[in-house]
C-alpha cells in the first residue's frame, strides 16, 4: 500500500509539467466524478443554485479541475432555460474573478475559465482562453462560435463590424473554417452593408435605402459615404472579389456569324417585363431560353440540406473574401445540383440577367468566362445591398431603365464599382401602339388622375393639394385615384400617412372619385385629363408614359428624392415639372386654357410613340447585346 | 322563366368549420360542391357557398343543421354523420362501418370503383388499393354511386399571353413533361421515367427533353438526375404551368388505377397532352382509344418521342383532350350528379319539386 502511494507521487510529479503543458489530460479525480454526477441530480430537480456550490466548492479547491468549466455551463444553460437569472450573477460575481486573477496556464485552466468568462459575458476574455486551445475539440469549437455570434449580436446594435470580421480572420488564420463561419461571414457582410445603408438613422430594414427616414438622405453625396464607411476587412474582401473575366479567345459560332446568337433570361421569379424583351429578340431571329433562378435557388439549398459541406445560396451570393465559393467550384456545384441549368448556360451565347438582385450577383461570380453577360436594373435593385456583391469586373454590360437609376447605382457603389462605359440607358420594352391618341369623355377636361395612389411613396396628399388650389379656381375640378385599396397591414409610418390621406381628403370629398383596382386602364383613361406623377421616388413610371401615349397631359412633381439625380426630367425630356403643388396647378390651369387642346393632345401622343415605344427601344436592346457580345469574344469594351 | 325550386345540400368536409381553397384534400372536395351548386344550393357547415367557393359569412366552428335539407353529405365525420337526418350519404373512403352502415348511399367518383365495391366480394387481400383504404374484410351494403370528378372552372378560363409567356420561362422553354401533386417512391411513374430519359439521349442537339416535378417531394423519391424541380407551385399558377408543359404524365400507383385523377382532368381542360399508363380508370376518363396511353414500355417510349419530336402528335392529342374536356365541367357533370342522386331517389325528380 505504501509502495503505491509512492509510486503513484512519482507519476503525478513526473506528468505534472505534461499536464501544464497541455500535453496530457489530467486524470479526472474520483471524486470530480461523482460531484458532476450529484450536481446533475440537482440539475433534474431544478436546484440550479445547489448544483453550482457542489461543482464550485471543488473548482475553489483546484481551478484547473477538467469539466469544472462545462459542468457550470450547463448548469447556467439550464437555470436560463427556467429563467432562473440568478446563477449567472453568481458566477459572475464568485466565480469569474477567480479565473480572471489566476495565472495558470493549463489546457484544462483555459477551458474552464472560456466558459466561466463566456457565461459572464466577458467576450476578450473568452476569446483570449479559447485562442491558446486545440482547434480539434468540437465543444471548444462550438462554444468559440458562440461567443462570436454572440458579438456580432452586439454590432448589429453598435454598426462595430470591423472587430468581427478580424476575429474571423483570426479563425481562418489558425486554420479553423467551418461551413458555420462561411454563412456568418455571408450574413455579417449583409448586416454591415445594410447598417452603413441605414445612413446613421435607426431604421432596421433589409432595405435601408427605400425607408422614409433613409431616403430621404440619399444624394450623390451620401451614398458615395457607403463604401468608405464598411468594415475595413469587409472592404478589403469585397475588393478581391472583383475578378476580371479571363481573356475569351475563340470566337463563338454566332460571332462568326455562323449560327443565330442565343440568349438565355434569367430572372428569379419576376418575368413581368420580359415578355417583350424576349419577343423582340426572338422577331430578330435571336434564339432566347430562360433560366428561373428560383428553381436553382431551391436545387442549391437542396444539396445543402443533403450535405452541409455545400455552401446555401446564401452563402454563394454573400460570402465574400476568403469565404467566397471559388468560381469554378461554384459553377461545378450547379451542375451537381441542377444539371439541367448547366445545360441552358452551356446552350447560349449572352446571359441576360432582369433585375439587378440575386441572379445578377450569382451570375457574375459563377459564370464560366466564355459567356457574356448583361444585367438589366429597373429601379429598386439600386438602393439594395446586392450591387456590392456583384463581381463588377465580370459584368460584361449593364442596362438601365433610366438615367437617374444609373445614377442612384454608379454613386452607391463606387469602390471600384461599374465602369460607366459598361452601362447604357435603355428604355424599358413598351408596346405603346395600341395605345395611340383616344377619345376623351366630356369629364376629362377638368379631371386629373393618379394610379397606384394607396401609399407614402405616390404621396396622394400633394396631389389633394393640387386639386385644392385648382377647387379655388374652378369647382368642377376632379381627382380620380385608381388601384388597390391600402394595405391592410400597414406598418406604423404608412397608417400614419394613411390618416393624414384621410384627413386632407374629407373637405374634398365632393371632388374626389376612388375607383377601385380595374384591368380596363384603357377605359379608366377615357375620364382622365391630366395624368400625374406625384411619387417621391419613381423609376420610369410607367403609367405616366401609357397616359401620354393615349394624350393625356403628364403633370409631374420633380420626384424629391430623385431630383439630385437629374429626375424626372432626365426620363421625361422636354416636359415641365414642378417642385410644388401650386406650380402644378397653374400649369394645369394654363394647359386647360389652351385653344388648340386637341393638337397638343395628339403631339404628346405622336411624341411618346417615337420616345417610348419598343419600336425604339427594341433595336437599341438587340444592338447594345450584339455588341456587348462580340465585345467579349474580341476582348474590347463596348 | 322556371319556378323550379333549388334544392338545399348540406356539406361538411372533416370538422373544418370553413373552407380554405388552396388546400390539396380541399381541392376535389370543392370542385365537387361546385357541380352540385350547378343545380342545388349548397351550404358547408350550414353557410351558403357562394360561386367563387367561399361562405357567405365565414364560421369559426361547427354549426348544426339549422334548417331542413333536401340531402346531406358528410366526408370523414362519422360523429356528425351519425346525428344528420336522412337522406344522407358519405364518400366511400376512407372506411367506417358504421358511417357506412347507416348511409343512404356512398359516394365514388369512378365507375370502377363502383364496380369494385358492388360486385366484388368484401375481401381486401389481393387488391393493394383496397388493401390501403379498407379492413381485410368489408361490405357494403347500400347503394353506390358514381359522382365522377369534375374540372374546376379555373382550368377552363383562357390564358393571356404573359402568364403564357412566364409559364414558358418557369419551364426554362425547354420541352418538359410535367409530373403534378406528391411526389413519392409510389407515385413517380418509372416506366415514363425511362421513356424520357430515352427521348432526352434521343434529342440530343435539339430542343431539350425535361421532366419537372411540381409540388411536395418526399426525401429519397427516385427522381431522375437533371429532373426541374419547380416547386409548390401555388393552384391559381396551375393552369399556366400546365399549359406550359409539353406533356403531363399519370401516376403509377394503386389510388391512381380506382380513384381517378382530378390532375388528369386538369390537363384535359388546358388541352396538354396526358400520357398515362392504361387502366380501366384511365381509360374511363380519357377514353379508352386516347392515344396517350400505353401498355408497355415501347409503347411509351414512342408517345413520348412522338410528343418531342412530330408538334402534329401534340396537337392530336390536345384537340382530343379539348373535346372530351365538356363531359366534365361543372355544368356537365352536375347534370350526371344530379340524376344520379334522383336515380336513387336521395333527391326528388326536378319535375316534381
Amino acid at each position: 500500500m505504501q509502495l503505491r502511494r509512492i509510486v503513484l507521487t512519482l507519476v503525478r510529479k513526473a506528468a505534472a509539467p505534461m499536464i501544464s503543458a497541455g500535453f496530457i489530460k489530467r486524470p479526472t479525480p474520483l471524486n470530480l466524478r461523482f460531484r458532476i454526477v450529484e450536481s446533475n441530480t440537482l440539475i433534474s430537480q431544478k436546484r440550479y443554485s445547489d448544483a453550482l456550490d457542489v461543482i464550485w466548492e471543488l473548482g475553489q479547491r483546484n481551478l484547473a479541475y477538467p469539466y469544472i468549466g462545462q459542468q457550470i455551463h450547463k448548469i447556467a444553460v439550464y437555470a436560463q432555460k427556467h429563467k432562473d437569472t440568478e446563477i449567472i450573477q453568481k458566477i459572475t460575481r464568485d466565480i469569474l474573478p477567480a479565473y480572471q486573477a489566476s495565472s495558470l496556464k493549463s489546457t484544462e485552466f483555459n477551458k474552464n475559465k472560456a466558459y466561466v468568462c463566456f457565461l459572464a459575458e466577458d467576450w476578450s476574455g473568452t476569446q483570449a482562453a479559447l485562442l491558446t486551445l486545440e482547434a480539434g475539440d468540437v465543444n471548444i469549437h462550438n462554444l468559440l462560435w458562440d461567443v462570436h455570434v454572440k458579438r456580432v449580436q452586439l454590432c448589429a446594435q453598435s454598426g462595430e463590424f470591423e472587430p468581427e470580421f478580424q476575429y474571423l480572420a483570426t479563425l481562418l488564420d489558425a486554420q479553423l473554417k467551418t461551413n458555420k463561419m462561411r454563412t456568418q461571414a455571408a450574413r455579417m457582410a449583409l448586416s454591415s452593408l445594410e447598417y452603413a445603408q441605414q445612413l446613421g438613422q435607426d431604421e432596421k430594414t433589409h432595405a435601408p435605402l427605400l425607408t422614409p427616414s433613409v431616403l430621404k438622405l440619399v444624394s450623390p453625396e451620401s451614398l458615395r459615404t457607403i463604401t468608405p464607411s464598411l468594415p475595413e476587412t469587409l472592404r478589403s474582401w469585397i475588393a478581391t472579389d472583383q475578378v476580371p473575366r479571363a481573356r475569351v479567345a475563340a470566337p463563338s459560332e454566332a460571332v462568326a456569324g455562323n449560327s443565330p446568337l442565343k440568349i438565355l433570361l434569367s430572372s428569379e421569379a419576376n418575368w413581368n417585363f420580359l415578355k417583350e424583351v424576349s419577343d423582340v429578340f426572338e422577331d430578330a431571329g435571336i434564339e432566347v431560353r430562360f433560366l428561373p433562378f428560383e428553381h436553382i435557388r431551391r436545387a442549391i439549398d437542396q444539396a445543402n440540406k443533403d450535405d452541409r459541406e455545400h455552401p446555401t445560396m446564401v452563402d454563394m451570393l454573400y460570402a465574400s473574401g476568403p469565404f467566397r465559393t471559388p468560381q469554378k467550384e461554384g459553377y461545378e456545384m450547379l451542375e451537381a445540383a441542377a444539371p439541367w441549368a448547366t445545360d441552358l448556360i452551356e446552350w447560349c451565347d449572352v446571359v441576360f440577367v432582369e433585375w439587378w438582385n440575386a441572379p445578377a450577383v450569382w451570375c457574375s461570380r459563377y459564370l464560366p468566362d466564355d459567356k457574356a453577360l448583361v444585367v438589366r436594373c429597373h429601379s429598386y435593385e439600386a438602393f439594395t445591398t446586392n450591387p456590392y456583391f456583384t463581381n463588377m469586373q465580370r459584368i460584361d454590360g449593364a442596362i438601365f431603365i433610366a438615367d437617374h437609376i444609373r445614377e442612384v447605382f454608379l454613386n452607391g457603389f463606387c469602390e471600384p464599382g461599374l465602369a460607366l462605359e459598361k452601362t447604357k440607358v435603355i428604355q424599358n420594352i413598351r408596346l405603346l401602339q395600341h395605345l395611340s391618341l383616344s377619345e376623351k369623355s366630356e369629364e376629362a377636361q377638368f379631371t386629373l388622375g393618379l394610379m397606384q395612389y394607396s401609399n407614402w411613396n405616390k404621396d396622394p396628399i400633394f396631389a389633394l393639394d393640387i386639386l385644392e388650389h385648382l377647387i379655388e379656381v374652378d369647382s368642377r375640378w376632379t381627382l380620380r385615384l385608381v388601384g388597390t385599396p391600402w394595405n391592410a397591414t400597414l406598418s406604423d409610418f404608412e397608417q400614419a400617412y394613411r390618416t393624414e390621406f384621410l384627413a386632407k381628403l374629407e373637405p374634398l370629398k365632393q371632388n374626389v372619385i376612388i375607383d377601385p383596382f380595374t384591368r380596363d386602364v384603357e377605359a379608366w383613361r377615357t375620364k382622365i385629363g391630366y395624368i400625374l406623377s406625384t411619387s417621391r421616388r419613381e423609376g420610369s413610371h410607367e403609367s405616366i408614359v401609357e397616359g401620354m401615349a393615349t394624350g393625356i397631359i403628364p403633370v409631374l412633381r420633380r420626384w424629391p428624392f430623385m431630383k439630385q439625380f437629374g429626375a424626372p426630367e432626365s426620363m421625361f425630356p422636354g416636359i415641365p415639372a414642378f417642385d410644388t403643388a401650386q406650380d402644378a396647378a397653374q400649369f394645369i390651369l394654363a394647359q386647360s386654357q389652351r385653344t388648340n387642346r386637341e393638337a397638343y393632345r395628339a403631339s404628346i401622343s405622336e411624341q411618346t410613340l417615337k420616345t417610348y415605344d419598343a419600336s425604339v427601344a427594341g433595336p437599341e436592346l438587340i444592338e447594345y447585346v450584339q455588341a456587348v457580345h462580340q465585345s467579349v469574344h474580341a476582348g474590347v469594351d463596348t | 322563366m322556371s319556378n323550379t325550386i333549388r334544392p338545399r345540400i348540406f356539406v361538411q368536409f372533416l370538422d373544418k368549420p370553413s373552407i380554405d381553397p388552396t388546400r390539396g384534400d380541399m381541392i376535389n372536395e370543392l370542385r365537387f360542391y361546385k357541380a352540385l351548386m350547378t343545380f342545388a344550393d349548397v351550404y358547408y357547415n350550414d353557410h351558403l357557398l357562394l360561386a367563387d367557393g367561399t361562405l357567405e359569412t365565414v364560421p369559426d366552428r361547427l354549426h348544426p343543421p339549422s334548417r331542413d335539407y333536401d340531402l346531406y353529405y358528410v366526408r370523414a365525420n362519422a360523429e356528425l354523420f351519425k346525428s344528420l337526418p336522412h337522406p344522407k350519404v358519405t364518400l366511400a373512403l376512407p372506411y367506417d362501418a358504421e358511417m357506412f352502415a347507416i348511409a343512404d348511399a356512398l359516394i365514388v367518383t369512378t365507375q370502377v370503383w363502383e364496380d369494385l365495391l358492388t360486385t366484388q366480394s368484401g375481401v381486401s387481400k389481393n387488391n393493394p388499393f383496397m388493401s390501403k383504404w379498407y379492413p381485410r374484410t368489408w361490405s357494403v351494403s347500400t347503394k353506390v354511386i358514381n359522382i365522377r370528378q369534375s374540372i374546376d372552372e379555373l382550368f377552363l378560363r383562357d390564358i393571356p399571353a404573359q402568364d403564357r409567356f412566364e409559364g414558358r420561362a418557369m419551364t426554362t422553354g425547354a420541352q418538359v413533361f410535367g409530373f403534378f401533386g406528391r411526389v413519392t417512391e409510389e407515385t413517380i411513374p418509372q416506366t415514363l421515367m425511362t421513356s424520357i430519359q430515352r427521348a432526352q439521349d434521343r434529342a440530343e442537339g435539339s430542343r431539350p427533353v425535361l421532366c419537372g416535378f411540381a409540388g411536395h417531394i418526399q426525401n429519397g423519391a427516385p427522381i431522375p438526375v437533371g429532373s426541374l424541380d419547380l416547386g409548390k407551385v401555388p393552384y391559381t399558377k396551375m393552369p399556366v404551368l400546365l399549359s406550359a408543359c409539353l406533356g403531363t404524365l399519370g401516376q403509377e400507383c394503386a389510388d391512381s388505377s380506382y380513384l381517378g385523377s382530378g390532375k388528369i382532368l386538369d390537363s384535359m381542360a388546358v388541352g396538354t397532352p396526358v400520357v398515362s399508363q392504361r387502366n380501366l380508370v384511365r381509360e374511363e376518363q380519357l377514353g379508352a382509344e386516347y392515344p396517350g396511353l400505353f401498355d408497355t414500355q415501347e409503347d411509351a417510349d414512342e408517345i413520348v418521342w412522338r410528343l418531342c419530336s412530330d408538334p402534329s402528335f401534340g396537337v392530336e392529342l390536345s384537340d382530343y383532350l379539348l373535346e372530351r374536356r365538356s363531359m366534365f365541367t361543372p355544368k356537365a357533370n352536375g347534370a350526371f350528379i344530379r340524376n344520379a342522386l334522383e336515380t336513387a331517389q336521395l333527391l326528388p325528380l326536378q319535375e316534381n319539386r
